[in-house]
């Protein structure tokens, strides 16, 4: 799950469409303060925290580890060039450009130790949002449009899920997604 | 062959429990005494044969073993199958309805975790009944009348039309949903449910499903492996124009 905290309500509905486009599918919050972000955090696995630097000053402390931040700045001091190797930062003045740049380079560093981090049996990301979509009933077409994948693409997470869980049946995701708090208990009927 | 007439009925139990419900299915009760297989198949009045390669074939699952079925009449060999359905109806899956309900009185489960294993349940249940009466209300006894038919030599036109709509190999495929459901059953059982503070209880509806498994892929591989292949073979018999 991607985490955005700003308390610019223009900023962070600007990045969560950014990101939307570059990365649709995956679960996207947004909060607008430092006690939201908090709750979330103890909720939620987070594997990309974008963050305004106020923000991130105030739950230093609780910030859990392995997580990657982005730091949300105001405007780029004259005296900073433009740095591509630097992708912790996004500024405020950054052009179009450098914000793609900077938040490609995040989704693929996410993915990447996404995959390390996981054991064999270990569902990724993607593979939760399939199994909550199974488990809402949807079809493998439906899913496929919604996430904007194949229905080939589909099918071969659908087998991975079954081979990790040992899970075989529509209802059997179900109670696992429940079991597992992926959807709640009205979602479903 | 693993057991055979000579040896102690006794022992074909220790050799594996879980023919116990196999042997009463085929008629005989315990109290063996010491008596072999063939002496109290004799006393009560059951095929020696037809009881051995029913036993054999649990025990082991081979195409050679399992075949040996085939030497024995489809009628009987259908009845074995549905004394199996009454004991999974009237005994088993009753059984492990109760030890599930357990679950909850002993609050091993919440009321939501009790609630979706029971449904889960019932789901099962449900196709297995579903299943259990296209098999004895259409499948087996379409397959007692292709065997007449084909021991007559002969199928009237109503018969024949019936091998053209709807061959034996068509209802094949039937039996993977059910393993399936049964499958998750046991992984969420065993993997997803909360940690209990004492696995007793489920580890008992563990125990018996995993016995109900073993159990009903006997009688599914007796179904697919000895009866459909039998029966496709009489029914080209009886399609091939006569002389
Ligand atoms: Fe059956
Ligand atoms: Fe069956």
């Amino acid at each position: 799950m991607i985490a955005i905290a700003t308390a610019s309500f223009v900023v962070g509905k600007g990045l969560m469409h950014i990101l939307k486009e570059l990365y649709s599918g995956r679960r996207i919050v947004l909060v607008s303060s430092e006690m939201e972000l908090k709750a979330l955090l103890e909720q939620n696995k987070i594997s990309l925290l974008i963050a305004s630097i106020a923000i991130l000053n105030e739950i230093k402390p609780l910030a859990p580890k392995n997580i990657q931040i982005v730091k949300l700045m105001d405007s780029r001091p004259n005296y900073l060039q433009l740095d591509y190797n630097n992708s912790e930062l996004l500024y405020s003045d950054d052009d179009e450009s450098q914000v793609l740049h900077t938040l490609k380079r995040n989704l693929a560093l996410m993915d990447k130790t996404n995959t390390a981090n996981k054991s064999e049996s270990e569902l990724s990301d993607r593979e939760l949002d399939i199994v909550r979509e199974v488990a809402l009933g949807k079809t493998n077409k439906e899913i496929a449009d919604k996430l904007y994948i194949s229905t080939h693409t589909v099918i071969t997470h659908r087998k991975n899920i079954t081979r990790k869980l040992g899970i075989k049946t529509v209802s059997g995701l179900t109670v696992y997604a429940l079991l597992n708090k992926l959807i709640k208990m009205g979602d479903s009927f | 062959m693993i057991l055979t007439k000579d040896m102690k009925m006794a022992d074909a139990i220790h050799r594996n429990y879980l023919l116990l419900p196999v042997i009463n299915r085929l008629g005989i009760q315990l109290g063996f005494q010491d008596k072999s297989i063939e002496k109290i198949c004799t006393e009560k009045g059951v095929d020696v044969s037809f009881f051995l390669s029913i036993l054999n074939a649990f025990l082991d699952t081979k195409k050679t073993t399992t075949g040996q079925i085939q030497t024995h009449s489809v009628k009987n060999v259908v009845a074995y199958l549905l004394k199996t359905h009454s004991y999974y109806i009237e005994r088993i899956i009753p059984e492990i309805e109760n030890r599930i309900n357990l679950l909850l009185q002993h609050s091993q489960l919440n009321k939501t975790e009790f609630l979706l294993v029971k449904n889960f349940f019932e789901e099962y249940k449900r196709e297995l009944y579903v299943h259990i009466s296209l098999e004895e209300d259409r499948v087996y006894p379409y397959m007692v009348e292709i065997a007449e038919a084909y021991h007559l030599g002969h199928a009237n036109s109503t018969l024949i039309a019936k091998i053209k709509s709807y061959p034996i190999a068509s209802y094949e495929e039937e039996h993977s949903d059910i393993e399936a459901k049964l499958f998750d059953l046991k992984n969420i059982l065993i993997k997803y449910l909360p940690e209990p503070k004492d696995s007793y209880l489920q580890n008992q509806v563990l125990t018996m499903l995993f016995t109900l498994e073993q159990d009903i892929s006997d009688h599914a591989r007796i179904e697919n492996k000895v009866l459909v292949p039998q029966i496709t073979q009489m029914e080209n018999a009886l399609l091939k124009p006569q002389n």
